[in-house]
Parts: structure tokens; C-alpha cells; sequence
């Protein structure tokens, strides 16, 4: 049964291609302003890569922000469930994930059985997200895919309190004004938003082991920040970024 | 009116200069499905409310919810009820700009929306159907539901040169014990006795007594009807669903005339026991998923439960609706009565404290056959949204049902996101999908598990 999954984020569209239990093929590409085009392009380009036609898909669920608008999608299927049976896929006895994207945070609690037992999601703003990391990026002229790294190199974390991400690059500003090392600033937004997560996950219950995906998992500084104040171990998938396209894939093999 | 001039702009000025703003507003009303007894009887109330405006004679109050609207009947000064305006703008799908207006006139954007629509819909000059509310001979508040209407109410009186009279209602707390709700009712009762004076010496009118007592007996008839309707509301499939409720409740609520009211419930009441026993299974809408809903409800939101039932989720009962009906119980003297009254404004199930607000769901989640709770975390309005995060990890653990927090505003389109909504909504229906095939492999393997929605 060859099954994909198709995550239609906010910033980034991401798809994979399932053979049964055997990942064949991920992606990620930007969404932009058109999704449909986006979709339709990493569908293709993937399949090309593989040398398959799409006449051989069998099934194909969609996910993400923009999962209504995917007309050949024999399903859609909300992200919240797709990331907890794509961490299923990295770890059989997962019991929370904790999942970072674009412009929504979510922690998803899963039972003993597999199934989504809570979520919660961080509401009406995107502070914490990985939209507020790209600002951030963008005022401390810094490349994004290089903030993780560089913030292991901090001797402190500046105090970032704002919880507005215009208000927050306003006060990056500020601190930069003042001398303050780039370094410092960097572990202390992740801090801020790491202190954000921790509060959304409290509504809930975290019980281990922790899985971490998004996009914004790849980031080493947020993965260490992140383990120190819960004090448990995160697990981090190789695919991180695409775990929700994966969990689609799956559920779609699975119809 | 006192001063024998209406403030109320008429509609039809109002359509001649808002044509676009008045035809959206009437087709938002009317995409709510409602049938046409109830809008005529909900048009009965803003009809009378602009006749009472335009009287040289008669006297108009404006009073907040939760107030005994009985008393201002037995000094014969009209009801009016600028929340029910306001919610009837929600209806329209009109109140952004006019909180957006009043927010201009320097309200916070964390004060309750429907302050600020009913605000800025009277500096604007929109009639009572749009928002609007005349400027009243008298205010009379209370802090029994809220305590922003109080101040709100006093700020109006102020601004308009007019008496207000507050009704301070005791907040009971965990741990309260009837010692101390005693104290709370001698302390209500006596201000019910000085709400007579007020009214005495505002109206000229001495208080008649029998009356009062016709009207007090006449309420409580009404909220009797109104509530044994909720019994056809447990059934499978419900009577009614929220939307239809969320009006329903107008008079029991606003009690501008009990007798057309009574005269209503009990024709609703007749019918529907007629349907059901004639063909129970044309009532209502294929229920996939019962759920009950605790805060106030979406007014804009007419889409959202239209999207919610198209998945087969339908809103089977609210604390809201069920909550406007105060005279529970039969009285049959004045004190009686007051003390009655002084315990419902302590224990209106709208505001119950924790210890009792969370057995009181879960056994309406039994009495409902309920699949899922959405607790409306509502932005603008405090004392609904406080605490829900205990409530729902406690129904949770309880009830074995999936709840949402769901943040939002009762009036405010601005706090509602589509796409959050809609994704935090279908991961909720996703987990109710996977309790009940649970439940069901619990039943076909012989297990104790109880579920009613395995016949539906």
C-alpha cells in the first residue's frame, strides 16, 4: 500500500511517501502565498524523485493549517493526531509530544493505548512559535538554521520579558543597543520561549518519554533549554520537521 | 419616557443610512433557522421596548442581567435590557466596529464586549435592533451574574443624570456554610426592602404587595414551562439545539410580558410532547456526538455550530441558557419570596463556586447522555471563563468524556480564529470518535462499559 502524507503548514509544506511500515521519501518546501501550487509541486517533485506515478498512490491524507484545501486528499486529518502517531512511528511507548511550528506550539498527551488522550495549543499568538524565532533571527541579523549552536556559546541569558513578539524584537533591540552579547540574547529568547512552552504544558499532564517535533526541534539551543526546565529527557526524531506528514502517511495506509 | 422625547433613533432612519449595515444584520438573523413564533415573539420585546421609549407617560429602566425584573413589573416601569441588544447585534454579526467604537471612546479591549458594543451602539445612534438602548428614567445593577454591571450601570446613570439603584450580590466561595449563607440572605433581603423604597419613591407608587405576588407566581409559572422543556432536550435525538436556546430563553429572561411568555413555552411545550409521541424520529438531526457547552455562547457564531452539526456535534445542553430561568420554586408570602430570591442570587448556576459548579456538570452530563464539554474560555467576561482549567481536568478524570478549552469571545469576533478554532474543534471530534469506539469494544467484549450512543 503506498500511502502519503501531506502537512500543510504555515511556512513550510511538508509530504511523505509510505511503502506499508517502510518510509520511502520526505520533503519540505515553502508554502508561500499560493498552497495549492505548493502541494501539487513537492507531490510531484517527490514522486519524481522516486520515479512513481501518481496513478499508484493508493492513499493520501492531508494535514496542517491548510489540510481543506487538498482535493485529492482521500481524508483530512487534524496535525494534533497526525504528530502523535508520527512520534509513535519514532518511539512505540511515546507518552507526550511536544510540537513546534510555523506559528502554533501544541503539547499532545497520548494514553497507554496510543491515542490522544489531551492537547493544548497556544492561543491567539504566536509567541513561541517558529515565526517568533524567524523575527528574532531577522532583527540580530543572524541565520536562522545557526541559532541553536550559538546560543551553547552564551555565558548568560538575557531577560527577555515581553511576551509580544513585536514588542519582544523591540526589546532585542534595545539590548543590542546596549552592548549586550548576541550570544546572550539568542539563549535568552530561547528561554522566553521555552518559559511560554512550559506554561501551555502545565495545563496538561507531560509524562515521559518526550518527543519533540516541528520544525523549530531542530534547534539544538530550545531542545537543551527545553530539557532543563522540565528536567526530563527529549527525544528529538531525526525527522522532526516532517513527523506530521509522517503520522498522515501512516493513518492513510491505514484507512 | 420622562422627558416625552424618544432617544431611540426609529429603523427606518437607520436603514436610510446604513442600508448595507441593515441588510447584512437581517440576513445574519435570519440564516440563525429560527422558527417564526420565536422571532415574532423576540420582535414582540424590541417593538415594545421602542413604544415604551416613545411614551410620554410611560417610565423605562435599564437593568443588567441577574436583576428581579419583577419589581420594576409591579411599579409598571418597562424592562429594558440593552444586554439583550447588544447580543441581538452579536446575532447581526455587527458589533466589531461598534466595539472598535467604544474602544475609541477609551474602554480597555479587556472589558466586557458587551458593555462596548451596547456603548458605542448608543453614541453611534443605532436603534435597540442593532445594539442600541434608550436612555432610561432609571439603572438598576447587579453584581449577582458579573460585577461589570454594576459599574457599567452606574457610569450610564451617571452620564445620563439619572438614579441608580446596585443590588450587591455576596460572592459564595468554596467552603461557604449556611452560617454564612444566612448572613448573605438577611443582607440581601434587606437591600430588596430598600429596592422597594427606591422604586416607591422614583415611581409616586405605593408597592402592592398582592401585585407583586401575582407577578412573582406568574415568573415562576414561566420558568417552570421553561425549564421542562429542557427535559425533551435529554432525549435522543434533543428537541432544540443551542442556537435556537440561546433566544429561547428571552422571556424568561427579560419578562417583559409573562403572560404572552407563558402563553409561548406552554404551546412550545404541547407540541413537542405531540411530536414525540407521534414520530420521535423526525425531532432533531442525526447525533453523532451530544455535547454540552459551559460559558456564554458564539452570538456571531451562527456558522460555527452550523459547522459543528454538519460533523454531527450538536450543543444538547448549556449551564447559559438554563441558568436565565430564576424562580425555581413556588412562594406563596413576601418574605418567603425574598428569601427564595436571595438564594438564587447566591446560587445561579451560571456562577456556582467549584465545589458545587463541578458535581453539577457531571450530572448533567449523565442526565444529557453527553459525549463532550467545550468550556468557552471567554475573553471579555471574567467570571464565566475563571476556573476552567480545573473543570476540565477534573471532568476529565470524572466523566471519562473529552474536554476543549475553547478561547474565544462571547461577542467579539476579533478573539475568534478560524483556522485555531477549526483545527482545536476537529482534533476534539477526533478524540470523541476514538472514546466511542472504546466504548463500543468494551460493550462487544463484554466489558461494564455503559453507552447509549451505540443505538444511534
Amino acid at each position: 500500500m503506498l500511502a502519503i502524507g501531506l502537512d500543510i503548514g504555515s511556512i513550510t509544506t511538508k509530504i511523505a511517501v509510505m511503502d506499508g511500515n517502510d518510509l520511502l521519501d520526505t520533503n519540505v518546501s515553502f508554502t508561500g502565498y499560493n498552497a495549492e501550487s505548493a502541494w501539487r509541486k513537492i507531490l510531484k517533485d517527490t514522486l519524481d524523485r522516486l520515479q512513481l506515478k501518481e496513478s499508484v498512490v493508493d492513499r493520501i491524507i492531508a494535514t496542517g493549517y491548510g489540510r481543506n484545501g487538498v482535493g485529492i486528499a482521500d481524508k483530512t486529518v487534524t496535525e494534533i493526531k497526525c504528530h502523535a502517531v508520527g512520534a509513535r512511528f519514532y518511539m512505540s511507548n511515546v507518552r507526550s509530544v511536544i510540537d513546534i511550528g510555523g506559528q502554533d506550539s501544541k503539547f499532545i498527551r497520548i494514553d497507554a493505548d496510543g491515542n490522544v488522550a489531551d492537547f493544548v495549543m497556544n492561543d491567539k499568538c504566536a509567541a513561541g512559535t517558529g515565526r517568533f524565532l524567524e523575527v528574532m533571527a531577522r532583527a540580530l541579523e543572524v541565520e536562522l538554521a545557526d541559532f541553536g549552536k550559538l546560543s551553547l556559546n552564551a555565558r548568560k541569558s538575557s531577560a527577555i520579558s515581553s511576551m509580544c513578539t513585536v514588542f519582544a524584537e523591540s526589546e532585542v533591540i534595545s539590548l543590542i543597543s546596549k552592548g549586550e552579547q548576541r550570544e546572550n540574547i539568542i539563549a535568552g529568547i530561547h528561554e522566553s520561549i521555552v518559559n511560554r512552552l512550559v506554561s501551555m504544558i502545565s495545563r496538561s499532564k507531560i509524562e515521559e518519554p518526550v518527543v519533540l517535533t516541528g520544525g523549530v526541534a531542530q534547534n539544538i539551543g530550545i531542545q537543551t533549554a527545553l530539557a532543563k526546565k522540565l528536567q526530563i529527557k527529549i527525544r528529538v526524531p531525526d525527522t522532526a520537521q516532517v513527523n506530521g506528514a509522517i503520522g498522515a502517511a501512516i493513518l492513510a495506509g491505514n484507512i | 419616557m420622562s422627558n416625552n422625547t424618544p432617544n431611540m433613533p426609529s429603523l427606518f432612519s437607520f436603514f436610510r443610512k446604513n442600508p448595507g449595515l441593515y441588510f447584512r444584520g437581517m440576513k445574519n438573523q435570519l440564516k440563525q433557522g429560527l422558527p417564526m413564533d420565536l422571532l415574532t415573539l423576540m420582535g414582540d420585546y424590541i417593538k415594545k421596548t421602542k413604544k415604551a421609549d416613545s411614551s410620554p407617560t410611560q417610565l423605562v429602566a435599564n437593568f443588567t442581567a441577574g436583576f428581579p425584573v419583577e419589581f420594576l413589573l409591579a411599579f409598571d416601569v418597562w424592562p429594558g435590557f440593552p444586554e439583550s441588544s447588544a447580543c441581538t447585534a452579536g446575532m447581526c454579526e455587527i458589533t466589531q466596529p461598534l466595539i472598535e467604537h467604544a474602544e475609541g471612546m477609551g474602554y480597555s479591549r479587556d472589558l466586557c464586549a458587551y458593555m462596548k458594543t451596547s456603548v458605542g451602539a448608543f453614541d453611534k445612534g443605532y436603534p435597540y435592533d442593532f445594539g442600541g438602548s434608550p436612555v432610561a428614567d432609571m439603572y438598576f445593577g447587579t453584581n449577582g451574574v458579573c460585577d461589570t454591571h454594576t459599574k457599567w450601570f452606574e457610569n450610564e446613570a451617571r452620564k445620563h443624570g439619572r438614579p441608580y439603584f446596585a443590588m450587591d450580590v455576596p460572592c459564595v466561595v468554596s467552603g461557604s456554610d449556611e452560617a454564612r449563607w444566612a448572613i448573605d440572605s438577611d443582607y440581601i433581603v434587606a437591600q430588596l426592602y430598600d429596592l422597594i423604597t427606591f422604586l416607591e419613591q422614583q415611581t409616586g407608587k405605593k408597592f402592592d404587595e398582592e401585585k407583586f405576588m401575582n407577578i412573582v407566581n406568574k415568573s415562576q409559572e414561566c420558568s417552570r414551562l421553561y425549564l421542562e422543556f429542557f427535559d425533551y432536550r435529554k432525549k435522543i435525538p434533543a428537541a432544540e439545539y443551542f442556537v435556537f436556546m440561546r433566544v429561547f430563553m428571552y422571556a424568561v429572561f427579560a419578562m417583559w410580558d409573562l403572560d404572552a411568555g407563558i402563553k409561548y413555552y406552554r404551546n412550545v411545550l404541547e407540541k413537542m410532547k405531540k411530536r414525540y409521541a407521534k414520530a420521535p424520529e423526525k425531532i432533531g438531526k442525526p447525533e453523532k456526538y451530544r455535547l454540552m457547552w459551559e460559558g456564554i455562547t458564539l452570538w456571531y457564531g451562527t456558522d460555527f455550530y452550523k459547522e459543528l452539526e454538519k460533523k454531527g456535534a450538536h450543543v444538547v445542553y448549556e449551564l447559559y441558557t438554563e441558568s436565565s430561568a430564576f424562580r425555581r420554586k413556588k412562594t406563596s408570602t413576601l418574605d418567603e419570596t425574598f428569601r427564595q430570591m436571595a438564594k438564587e442570587f447566591t446560587s445561579a448556576t451560571y456562577i456556582l463556586e467549584q465545589d458545587r459548579r463541578i458535581p453539577f456538570i457531571e450530572e448533567k452530563i449523565k442526565d444529557y447522555s453527553i459525549d463532550g464539554l467545550i468550556l468557552h474560555a471567554n475573553m471579555s467576561c471574567r467570571p464565566s471563563a475563571a476556573g476552567m482549567q480545573d473543570v476540565k481536568t477534573e471532568i476529565e478524570k470524572r466523566s471519562k468524556i473529552p474536554v476543549l478549552i475553547l478561547t474565544c469571545d462571547m461577542i467579539d469576533p476579533r478573539a475568534f480564529s478560524e483556522g485555531q478554532v477549526r483545527t482545536r474543534i476537529d482534533a476534539f471530534i477526533e478524540m470523541m470518535e476514538e472514546n466511542q469506539k472504546q466504548k463500543q469494544d468494551q460493550i462487544l467484549s463484554g466489558g461494564t462499559g455503559q453507552w447509549q450512543t451505540i443505538n444511534r
